[in-house]
């Protein structure tokens, strides 16, 4: 990575290598099957990947790695489809794309939240992947300079979201929010081994974590309240879906800004080891519904709302291969499983990867921007078919999804104690809803929970118990000031919003 | 001479009988090895290799690499698969193999230290000796590891570091409990340190605690030589020594056994099988692991993950098992760790549940104040998710949901997926308002016949 005519004739001689009609139709299978896994509730990137990996022994390095890449970038995509569309995330970095997609494709413009979320991810996985090639080495140095005090103090800002996505009662949005920190610290404590909160259930003991969170809260969650009468639909919106599905002018100029954003967010929250894609989209929805002129209209179906977080997502999926690429660490349970990958067709991923397999490496980046632009070729013809999912008999549906998420979550470690968890967790979010309890930051407490606790804990390690720790290192130091900033300025605002418009209520969803 | 002819003909006889004997012996020899070798058991179906871990980790890799060995060099009859079941450091896949898989000569585990030493820390009922352990593959030697910048050279230099303060000596590694944490531990306990008081920062895996290290967070790091290898090559950390008894991963790197730190340690892994299987599975399985590592397939594994070849079987490496729950079990105790213990650390693992619980009780509270306050005010609709105001929510429905998803779990086990489910389906999609039984039939057996052929056939998952 010297200079940038090398690098530019180095990406020429990649897709050269890369653009076989071999390797693309590999690519294509990759994306068909990643967006397949990705609408299934459970079954992510890291499952169809390492469940693929057996059947690639044989195959070129290439040819593997475009359909890894295209299965990664399709599955992220595939995941906002369902949530936009039946209001069941594929997967826990989907779930914020309910938030605005879903009440899109109520108001008949699922075409326009789909559209959204494929130009989103495609961006999202462009820029990243752009960034990737050119500032790797760097980027990595600075997310070195985050060590367990940084990340504590970023994950409190993160946690400031919550007032973002916690709809009107800031009382009952901090309770779930809670309730999601404590469900997640359930099962065996990392520093100590101590089991808390097992009361003797072995399947308790490994935790509750995102992917199980996400499939419970939100797409059983959701099934129970269909089941239950909540939500009735009616058909009539859904057979107006015609009119509308491209987004109109105002929408793409909206939607532009908020991929810039959420690409920013998603990537370098990508790059950072372990905090991962559902984060980017908290950030990112957070974030976006401040920038905004109209926040007030978040939750009841703006195109940002799907824009921001579906870009996040994608450009935080290229955002972590950075650390594998050149330092060898998988930052999410995906890379990890490309780690192992990498390591069977013989490329050991770390800083000499690029002196030792240069021309691999090339290819793998050309494969990834190649398995990105299929993506849009071969999902943007689909979205009406996509939309008229929604044309299906509803108890079908959700039968379907019950039954989708009940495989999801035993093929992660088949286990039957993990469908009871789901079907559990999906009891919780019916009784929040129907009291009045916004679900969404109990899965920002399920995300965030662990981090928080864990990097405290180990900042408290590394200074022998001394507090200043949080307080004498820049970074961290501007964090904890952010979040302040952030805490102060939106009680402000709502304070003078409140006292001037007091009838008025921001009908915010969760 | 009566005599003689007597005699010979009582030879002739005695030859004679012999000779039927010797032949009637030959015989029943012979069919007692022909019986012997149509008893020699083979594999009939796929054989399924469970790794006890999440995909990626460290015994993931080893049950894939060992899919991939036996396939390519094309050692089984019958297919391999992988499947994963992770969870509480691998004794939830322990618990599975001995209760659930007794007598299934199907089914391979890979297992190792990590496994051995979450056994004594959840107190697991189970042990590794309730499976039938075959055979100790591979072996990863620990090393220690410095940033580059840092004022330490030398294991001299963090001894004397860790004498002098063991607070400010901050150690990075994997979980509690684990590989890394307890070769810290013996280390310490060599040179005089109190074990209990080492400053150990726990990682999720390796990865994270290597960019620890090469961010500077932590004074050192422990983790398996493999992880390091590149990273020293680049000249990002100093590798200080490792934990082999002779130099056998790198010839410039120093052992503590030569520095004069007795502390020899690896990090094994293996491969066991359920109880109660009959010897000749045994025999078959124990074989094609030997045959496995005897490979260039599985030779090259070994050398491109910096694995060494610590092949140990039969009752050997039961022998070594039970050693090695000895140590594991003395140094938790030592340190305090696991099931009994309150952690070291100023923190410990109960006060974030406590504060977090604290703050649901006062936010209660405060909700259960503005009710009653609102009380007049009170409306029972929901204000929920995407909820347009005015709906309802049935709770009685709700019930009936909740009790079909309790059946359908249930009946999962007892009848299985292909029966189950159709009928879930039906059941559910009534509930929700479809009233055309038989088009939700044709649905729901459609749908799960392409589940099984897609999932189970196309895609090797397990289905319930």
């Amino acid at each position: 990575m010297t200079s940038s005519e090398n690098i530019f004739s180095a990406l020429i001689a990649g897709f050269g290598v890369a653009a076989t009609p071999e390797n693309l139709m590999f690519g294509i299978l990759g994306v068909t099957l990643g967006t397949a896994v990705g609408v299934m509730p459970g079954l992510g990137p890291a499952v169809a990947i390492s469940l693929l990996l057996p059947l690639t022994f044989g195959l070129d390095p290439i040819a593997a790695f475009i359909m890894f890449g295209g299965i990664y970038y399709g599955a992220m995509y595939g995941g906002a489809t369902t949530a936009i569309l039946v209001n069941t995330p594929g997967c826990s970095s989907s779930a914020v794309s309910t938030f605005d997609g879903h009440p899109l494709a109520k108001k008949g413009r699922a075409g326009a939240a789909l559209i959204a979320a494929i130009a989103g991810s495609f961006v999202g996985g462009t820029f990243a992947t752009m960034m990737l090639m050119l500032l790797a080495p760097t980027l990595v140095g600075l997310a070195l300079l985050f060590g367990p005090p940084e990340y504590f103090a970023l994950m409190l800002f993160a946690l400031t979201m919550v007032a973002s996505i916690g709809g009107k009662s800031l009382a009952k949005a901090v309770f779930a929010t809670l309730l999601g920190i404590g469900i997640a610290m359930i099962g065996v404590d990392l520093q100590t081994g101590a089991p808390r909160m097992t009361f003797g259930i072995p399947e308790l003991a490994s935790g509750i974590n995102v992917v199980l969170a996400g499939i419970g809260l939100f797409a059983v969650g959701e099934a129970l309240w269909i089941a239950s009468g909540g939500g009735a639909k009616d058909e009539q919106d859904y057979h107006s879906l015609g009119n509308k599905l491209w987004m109109t002018a105002n929408e793409w100029r909206r939607s532009a800004f908020a991929w810039v954003r959420g690409t920013v967010l998603g990537f370098f929250a990508g790059i950072l080891p372990g905090s991962g894609g559902t984060l980017a989209t908290f950030l990112a929805y957070g974030v976006e519904k401040r920038f905004s002129k109209h926040p007030d209209r978040f939750g009841e179906g703006v195109v940002e709302g799907v824009a921001a977080p579906e870009a996040a997502n994608n450009a935080a999926a290229g955002g972590s291969m950075v650390p594998l690429l050149a330092l060898g660490i998988p930052g999410s349970a995906t890379t990890a499983v490309m780690l192992v990958a990498f390591q069977i067709y013989g490329l050991q991923p770390g800083p000499l990867l690029f002196e030792n397999s240069g021309d691999l490496v090339w290819g793998l980046i050309a494969s990834l921007y190649i398995a990105n632009l299929l993506l849009v070729v071969l999902n943007l013809p689909l979205v009406g078919v996509w939309a008229r999912l929604l044309q299906l008999p509803q108890g079908l549906l959700y039968a379907a999804v019950l039954v989708f998420s009940t495989l999801g979550a035993y093929s992660l470690k088949g286990s039957i104690g993990d469908v009871v968890i789901i079907y559990a967790l999906g009891a919780i979010a019916f009784v929040l809803r129907r009291h009045g309890f916004p679900v969404a930051p109990v899965l920002l407490g399920i995300v965030l929970g662990p981090l928080i606790e864990q990097e405290f804990r180990r900042s408290l390690a590394m200074s022998a118990g001394d507090y200043m720790i949080f307080f004498s290192r820049p970074i961290a130091l501007s964090l904890i000031v952010l979040t302040v900033a952030s805490v102060v300025g939106s009680t402000l605002s709502k304070r003078r919003k409140n006292s001037s418009i007091l009838a008025q209520q921001d009908p915010e969803t969760a | 001479m009566n005599f003689i002819q007597q005699s010979r003909s009582s030879i002739t006889r005695r030859i004679i009988y012999t000779a039927i004997l010797s032949l009637l012996s030959f015989v029943i020899v012979a069919t007692q090895k022909t019986a012997l070798a149509e008893n020699r058991w083979a594999p009939e179906k796929t054989i399924t290799i469970i790794a006890p871990s999440n995909p990626g980790g460290g015994w993931d890799q080893t049950a894939r690499f060992l899919q991939h060995a036996i396939t390519t060099e094309d050692l089984s009859p019958v297919g391999v698969e992988v499947v994963n079941r992770g969870g509480a450091g691998g004794t939830i896949g322990l618990g599975e193999l001995v209760d659930r898989y007794k007598g299934d000569p199907y089914k391979l585990m890979v297992t190792g230290f990590g496994m051995n030493g979450a056994v004594v820390m959840h107190g697991s009922k189970h042990s590794l000796l309730g499976g039938t352990p075959l055979a100790r593959l591979t072996g990863e030697y620990q090393a220690i590891a410095v940033p580059m910048n840092s004022p330490i050279h030398s294991i001299d230099d963090l001894v004397a570091a860790l004498k002098r303060d063991p607070d400010a000596v901050s150690i990075g590694g994997g979980s509690a409990g684990g590989a890394d944490q307890i070769f810290a531990a013996l280390l310490a306990e060599e040179v005089g340190v109190d074990s209990s008081n080492l400053n150990y920062v726990a990682f999720t895996g390796g990865g994270e605690a290597a960019a620890a290290l090469l961010g500077g967070q932590v004074t050192a790091g422990v983790s398996g030589y493999a992880e390091w290898g590149s990273l020293e090559e680049a000249g990002r950390i100093r590798l200080l020594a490792v934990s082999s008894a002779e130099r056998v991963v790198d010839p410039n790197l120093p052992t503590f056994r030569e520095l004069g730190y007795d502390v020899v340690f690896q990090n094994w892994r293996g491969v066991m099988a359920p109880p109660e299987i009959s010897d000749e599975e045994a025999a078959w399985l124990s074989t094609l692991i030997a045959r496995t590592r005897a490979t260039e397939t599985w030779r090259d594994v070994l050398e491109k993950n910096d694995w060494q070849d610590s092949y140990l079987a039969g009752d050997d490496f039961e022998a070594f098992i039970s050693e090695d729950s000895d140590i594991i079990r003395g140094v938790l105790t030592r340190i305090g760790l696991g099931a009994a213990g309150q952690g070291y650390a100023e923190i410990g693992p109960y006060f974030f549940p406590k504060v977090i619980g604290f703050g649901l009780a006062i936010c209660a509270a405060f909700l259960g104040f503005a009710a009653y306050k609102d009380r007049s005010r009170f409306e029972p609709a929901p204000v929920g998710d995407n909820v347009v105001a005015g709906e309802e929510t049935n709770v009685k429905r709700f019930g009936v949901a909740v009790a079909a998803l309790a059946v359908y779990i249930v009946s999962l086990r007892f009848v299985g997926f292909l029966i189950a489910t159709p009928i879930f389906i039906v059941a559910l999609s009534r509930l929700i308002g479809s009233r055309s039984l038989i088009r939700d039939a044709i649905v729901g057996v459609v749908l799960v016949i392409a589940v099984v052929l897609i999932f189970e056939n196309l895609l090797n998952v397990d289905i319930p």
